[in-house]
């Protein structure tokens, strides 16, 4: 109990931190939306009778103060350009961002695992070479190159895949998931080197560990040794960095829902900060920041369920 | 035929014998081809996906006619329409208007409208429609920032439930031309139930040959036919979907790979790529305004006038064009387009050695921050302006900026070099007004000259249209002369479409008509 009010209580401060900076930041940059709601033949009048009218002409604490109040109440807002409400908003974009995220992750742990593992078993082989050299390559392709070249190749060359035309999962299952494929797999593709090699690397030190030799002993097939001995163990990293590379999904996702035209959260972000549309930039930036704090807590507790000692060591503590 | 034609390559006499020989041929071919096109039969149904550049700002005019893009215009005038329109000749079309009768004394228009049209929500369109749009427009408190191209019209009122009546301060020779404008919001009639509501700015309501279905934010604007269309014979296809793709390469893609029916492009190369390919059509539109660099004449030492005279001198307006737009624009000397003809506007040729001399005479260096876009189009513009300007031993800072910081440096006049844009128009005229008059408060490059305010004026109040493009052409060479501003380049708007996508017949200042439009599945 102790433990979830801590965590509470840093999620509370997180919050307020990343919020503030945000506003703070955001206000920083050159150019205000009163010049893009605007235009180019609007006057100097025009742009006060703008600024005023969107409250723009207050003071920045009074602003953020007033955001914080109404937001701890649900309110996040209206978009300064559309004047759409910005909770309402996020709600429609969310799961396109959550979709490409859930996707991209499944495509690259399919990858990571699999290639992982053997690299660890087979660790230096011509094998293991091999797959480290296509990871590397792969690496070093950025999301926005690696998005481009499928299109190129699935969509354009071989027709198999649409470059755009994202579908709704509530309109149809099937064009919804091939809507995905593309986009996924430009993320997967530089994601699951990172995985792979955390994976491979705490695998070759389990499988030095006694019980694995004790399991080897006993006459274990290598499948049972790696997949139901050797894993769980070697996860943990592989956890921590998915974690976090989840957070980091968001900048990807920024470029390849640009490109693929995917209607989520990243796309809307970008547009909102290039337009200075503060109210929606702080509202997906609140998102994001629980998010990532929700994303992190999880990943401590699936350490306690990977590992008792940890279960015993924080009730110890606890 | 392939080898038929070869033949055309051995000799001169060979060649005449073949050309004999095949000739009836060809007219048989090029006949049987003519009357397959002609005999071409419209198909109805079907859904067009029309790949935007970006999503659109909203419907409803006093909060988003300014920012309402070609793309959003183009989906706008599927839903609404205009009381008229205009062909690329300038003759009237009808649309919601049926007659535009003009009074002896100049100041007084009457239109009839057309009977028993109906709003999407049922209402009835009448004069009412058009009077309650117009009043919010004319409304000082409405605060309308597109009022200025709206000139000298005062009121519009209703005469009878058919009949409007347009009164202006004074006779003026654009009018026919701005209410036939369908860039924009202005012109288009929203219905007044919606308006009043509230709805109109994200769910339209208008008389046009599609209606709303849904807009997702972001993902998809749809619309569906309109059973109850007054228009007789259209629209063909049953829906379009204009899907926001801002990547101009995903959305060529998309084109390709059959995602997109039509797309809007305004990137050089892949216009050019278009061109090529044999599954694609290309269509284009030229209209005025231009793309330009402001110069704020305001500081030093862009206050004298041979430094801005060496700087046009220096600026390559056709290597800009060539290298930034690669040539998908066209290269101009005013900002006017076809809207009136000039023969000869003073326009400063590139011309390095003049640039020289002129700034030979100009105590002191010359250093300028020049503005830009912070995209890759910006960056080029920068960077090749930068190598310009050394050649001729002006030292040039590009700095590249987003949409919002770069306009209100140049609003509040704090830059000295930006690019800038004089946005299309039905006439350039108003535009013009309010860019260059000394007492415009949008004239952002500070530029005052009792003589160019004198033409302003003049222009606005001539009612002979020959003499008003004389007066045109006389704004346009002392705009040269003293260089306010420097082009870049002129408006010539693409859309490019699938070999399936047939009756893209009307495209005018950018905006393709879609109810003649059909699939040929």
């Amino acid at each position: 109990m102790q433990i979830l009010g801590k965590k509470a209580f840093r999620f509370v401060l997180v919050v307020l931190a990343v919020s503030a900076l945000t506003f703070l930041m955001i206000n920083l940059l050159p150019g205000d939306v009163a010049y893009v709601v605007g235009g180019e033949e609007a006057t100097l009048a025009d742009i006060e009778a703008i600024r005023n009218n969107l409250g723009l002409d207050q003071n920045i604490l009074v602003r953020y103060l007033s955001w914080l109040k109404n937001a701890a109440s649900g309110d996040l807002g209206e978009s300064y350009l559309t004047r759409e409400p910005v909770l309402g908003t996020i709600i429609v974009r969310l799961p396109v961002t959550l979709e490409l995220l859930i996707i991209s992750q499944c495509m690259a742990l399919m990858l990571a695992l699999p290639l992982g593992i053997v690299g660890a078993y087979r660790s230096d082989s011509m094998v293991d070479r091999f797959v480290n050299g296509i990871g590397f390559a792969t690496l070093s392709i950025p999301s926005f190159v690696m998005a481009l070249l499928t299109i190129y190749l699935f969509s354009i060359k071989l027709r198999w895949l649409p470059a755009t035309g994202y579908v709704p999962l509530s309109v149809n299952i099937g064009a919804n998931l091939k809507s995905f494929i593309l986009p996924g797999l430009s993320i997967a593709m530089i994601e699951w080197v990172v995985l792979m090699r955390v994976l491979r690397s705490d695998m070759i030190t389990t499988l030095g560990q006694n019980y694995i030799l004790m399991a080897k002993a006993k006459g274990l097939p290598p499948w049972r040794v790696l997949l139901q001995h050797a894993l769980r163990p070697s996860s943990f990293t592989l956890i921590t960095v998915l974690g976090m590379q989840i957070g980091r999904h968001l900048g990807e996702a920024v470029i390849v829902e640009t490109i693929f035209a995917l209607p989520g959260i990243g796309r809307l972000l970008i547009d909102s900060i290039y337009a200075r549309d503060y109210q929606m930039v702080q509202g997906c930036v609140l998102l994001i920041t629980i998010g990532y704090v929700i994303i992190n807590s999880v990943v401590d507790l699936l350490y306690t369920v990977l590992d008792p000692r940890i279960r015993t060591e924080g009730g110890h503590a606890g | 035929m392939k080898k038929l034609l070869s033949f055309r390559f051995r000799g001169r006499e060979r060649k005449n014998q073949i050309s004999v020989a095949i000739m009836p041929l060809l007219i048989v071919i090029g006949w049987l081809c003519i009357s397959n096109t002609f005999a071409a039969e419209p198909k109805t149904g079907g859904t067009l996906t029309f790949g935007t550049e970006n999503d659109f700002a909203g419907f409803e005019v006093l909060k988003s006619s300014s920012r309402l893009a070609i793309n959003g215009s183009i989906a706008a005038n599927t839903i609404m329409e205009p009381l008229f329109r205009m062909d690329t000749d300038e003759n009237l079309i009808p649309v919601l208007g049926l007659s535009l009768e003009q009074s002896d004394d100049g100041k007084t228009w009457t239109v009839n409208l057309r009977k028993n049209v109906k709003f999407h929500d049922g209402t009835a369109f009448n004069a009412d429609a058009v009077v309650n749009h117009w009043d919010r427009l004319l409304n000082q408190e409405n605060k309308f920032r597109g009022r200025a191209a709206m000139g000298p019209i005062v009121s519009v009122k209703k005469v009878d439930e058919t009949t409007i009546q347009y009164n202006l301060k004074h006779p003026w020779l654009p009018f026919k031309r701005v209410i036939c404008g369908t860039r924009g919001l202005i012109n288009l009639i929203p219905s007044s139930k919606s308006v009043d509501a509230g709805n109109q700015n994200r769910a339209p309501i208008g008389t046009g040959p599609f209606k709303l279905e849904e807009w997702k934010s972001g993902d998809a604007f749809t619309v569906v036919k309109n059973p109850e269309y007054w228009g007789k014979g259209v629209p063909f296809l049953d829906k379009i979907v204009f899907k926001p793709m801002t990547d101009s390469q995903t959305r060529y893609a998309s084109l390709q790979s059959g995602q997109a029916d039509i797309i809007w492009m305004d990137r050089g190369n892949l216009i050019n790529k278009a061109k090529t390919d044999s599954s694609l059509k290309v269509y284009a539109s030229e209209h005025n305004g231009a793309e330009i660099f402001i110069l704020n004449t305001s500081v030093p030492p862009l206050d004298n006038v041979n430094v801005r005279r060496a700087l046009a001198h220096a600026h390559n307006q056709e290597r800009q064009v060539k290298m930034v737009y690669k040539d998908s624009i066209p290269v101009v000397h005013h900002p006017f387009g076809n809207q009136c003809e000039c023969n000869e506007v003073g326009y400063r040729e590139y011309n390095p050695d003049e640039a020289r001399k002129l700034l030979a005479g100009y105590n002191g260096t010359v250093e300028l921050e020049v503005l830009h876009s912070s995209s890759k189009r910006g960056r080029d513009i920068g960077e090749i302006t930068q190598q310009l300007f050394k050649d001729v031993g002006v030292t040039a800072n590009p700095k590249g900026f987003d949409f919002g910081p770069v306009i209100k440096k140049v609003i509040s006049g704090k830059y000295q070099i930006s690019t800038w844009r004089i946005s299309s128009r039905p006439d350039q005229g108003p535009a013009l007004f309010l860019t260059l008059h000394s007492k415009s408060r949008a004239n952002f490059s500070r530029y005052k000259n009792p003589e160019l305010d004198k033409l302003l004026v003049s222009q606005r109040m001539e009612t002979d249209p020959k003499r008003r493009n004389e007066i045109l052409c006389q704004i346009a060479q002392l705009i040269n002369d003293d260089v306010p501003i420097l082009y870049r380049g002129g408006m010539r708007s693409h859309v490019i479409t699938s070999n399936k996508v047939e009756g893209l017949f009307s495209m005018k200042d950018g905006i393709v008509r879609l109810e003649s439009v059909w699939l040929d599945k």
